[in-house]
């Protein structure tokens, strides 16, 4: 019978050097992870680099990992940082590359914007044709971050707010109210496809 | 409270995660507002309709082009140092063949026929089913329930092979599936002692006065799944959890082990799981409907539903984890 070992006891098997413990870890939280990136940044080549990232981040922090937080919020905390500083990036050069030109032709802002890529292309071209699953992937992009986030953390990844405080180190009292303004804005983006 | 207070907190109320005062409330409000009752019933709609956005798979060999990035940034230093540990890898190649062959010993004995075994536990699980179509009809029918639906009855003839669960879910039984039968079952086989139609929804408390342990009854199961209410099976000390994300709905049926009409700690050497190969069409209709019966080490647990195999285990894991931080036997 296999012995179940939880994530902390494999980190710490690791660390002393049971690389075959890593890949019980690696093989918990691929999916999940992956998923995640990939709902925060949608882009097929980025979802590969930041989760590669990851974990590389993992490795590199083996030798001090201590016992002080469970290891899926100490993961995913990475995993939200990363995303965070290339979504900023991301931002910062489209601003960069696009503003100047358009602007010196005097176009207008909506015009503007049409220019601008989609910062969340669809990776699967089939997909788009469920107009549903295409609309609920667009409402949820256009959260602000900090909605965005907690979004995906608790519907999409199953967590509590104690584990989304862990990573987001917010209070539960500010993620609940973040969770409610989300919802009331996915409600009336969604509204269509609601009943009533 | 105000339309405007009653809002802010109805994502809360619907999580159940709000304070028992609030609760009732909440409910009062609902109950006499349309306004608000509409938008409590788009929040309920709005989780299922989240769960539209498939998950994406990781691309193959992601776990390959990982290990041939860590060795990239390998420095020199390690790569010297590397046949140094050459013993060590040896060891735990030893260790790992070792499992393996437990493993495939464990499996062998696992694939042995079935003994003969009495059928009280699918008849159990049988009445279960029914008292899930009842449920699902009631929710999803403006029709009424005394229509005859179709129906469906597992026999032990529908048990295919067995399966190994490794711990990668946490889960180290071996299983078993049951195949479904090619066409759904006709109603007459189904026992029409249901009685869900009368059964009173519980708060938590007088669920456990009713059956004399704590429901393990967490309010949200991932993905966008919300408890919809517990009842107490009429004639059975057993509760029935039903839970829905707005489009879909599944039942779990919860009954101490020792109980005399529900599962013993001996039906449970495996999980059963049962699948129908029929896709479902209208309500009632249960084809497509998959079984999984566990335990822990009080209670039996009766999950009812359409899901494939490993969203009934995400959600198994959700009870699993739940039933661990509650005291399971009543005072």
């Amino acid at each position: 019978m296999i012995t179940w070992r939880t994530d902390e006891e494999l980190m710490l098997r690791y660390r002393d050097g049971d690389t075959a413990a890593f890949e019980t870890l690696y093989r918990r939280y691929e999916k999940p992870l992956f998923d995640f990136i990939y709902r925060l940044v949608p882009d097929s080549t980025d979802t590969e680099s930041l989760f590669q990232e990851t974990f590389f981040r993992v490795v590199r922090a083996k030798r001090k990992y201590r016992v002080t937080a469970q290891f899926k919020t100490w993961l995913f905390q990475i995993a939200v940082n990363l995303c965070r500083d290339r979504t900023r990036r991301m931002k910062h050069r489209s601003h960069l590359s696009l503003s100047s030109p358009l602007a010196a032709r005097g176009e207008s802002r909506a015009e503007l914007q049409d220019f601008v890529p989609d910062p969340y292309p669809a990776v699967d071209k089939a997909a788009e044709a469920c107009e549903l699953e295409t609309a609920v992937r667009g409402a949820v992009a256009a959260l602000p971050e900090d909605e965005h986030l907690v979004v995906v953390l608790r519907e999409y990844q199953g967590m509590n707010y104690s584990e989304i405080a862990e990573i987001t180190n917010r209070p539960i009292g500010t993620l609940k109210s973040i969770n409610h303004r989300a919802h009331e804005r996915l409600r009336s983006a969604l509204a269509p496809y609601l009943g009533e | 409270m105000e339309c405007e207070d009653i809002r802010k907190r109805l994502k809360a109320f619907l999580d159940d995660d709000i304070e028992e005062d609030d609760r009732t409330a909440i409910q009062e409000h609902l109950d006499h507002c349309p306004g608000c009752a509409g938008v409590a019933r788009q929040l309920k709609q709005l989780s299922g309709v989240l769960q539209t956005w498939k998950a994406v798979e990781p691309p193959q060999d992601l776990y390959g082009r990982l290990q041939a990035g860590l060795e990239s940034r390998e420095s020199w230093w390690r790569k010297v140092l590397t046949p140094v540990f050459a013993g060590k890898t040896a060891l735990r190649f030893a260790e790992v063949a070792t499992v393996v062959l437990i493993t495939l010993a464990v499996s062998r004995y696992f694939q042995k026929p079935l003994p003969a075994r009495p059928d009280d536990d699918l008849a159990t699980i049988n009445f279960y089913v029914t008292e899930h179509q009842e449920a699902v009809l009631l929710a999803t029918s403006t029709v009424s329930a005394v229509q005859q639906p179709a129906r469906m009855t597992l026999s032990r003839d529908d048990i295919i092979y067995y399966e190994y669960i490794d711990d990668y879910r946490r889960i180290s039984r071996p299983g078993v599936i049951l195949r479904g039968p090619d066409s759904i079952r006709d109603a007459e086989t189904a026992a029409p002692d249901s009685d869900l139609a009368g059964a009173k929804a519980l708060k938590r408390s007088q669920a456990r006065a009713a059956v004399g342990f704590d429901a393990v009854a967490p309010s949200r199961v991932h993905p966008g799944y919300i408890l919809d209410g517990i009842t107490k099976v009429a004639g059975r000390n057993s509760l029935h959890l039903l839970y829905t994300n707005g489009i879909d709905t599944f039942s779990v049926f919860e009954q101490l082990l020792d109980g005399e009409q529900g599962l013993a700690a001996k039906d449970f050497r495996e999980y059963a799981v049962y699948k129908s190969s029929t896709p479902a069409e209208g309500p009632g209709n249960q084809a497509g409907t998959t079984i999984l019966a566990w335990k822990n080490t009080h209670v039996s647990f009766v999950l009812i539903g359409r899901a494939d195999m490993s969203r009934l285990m995400e959600i198994t894991q959700a009870f699993t984890d739940a039933s661990k931080s509650i005291n399971i036997i009543g005072e």
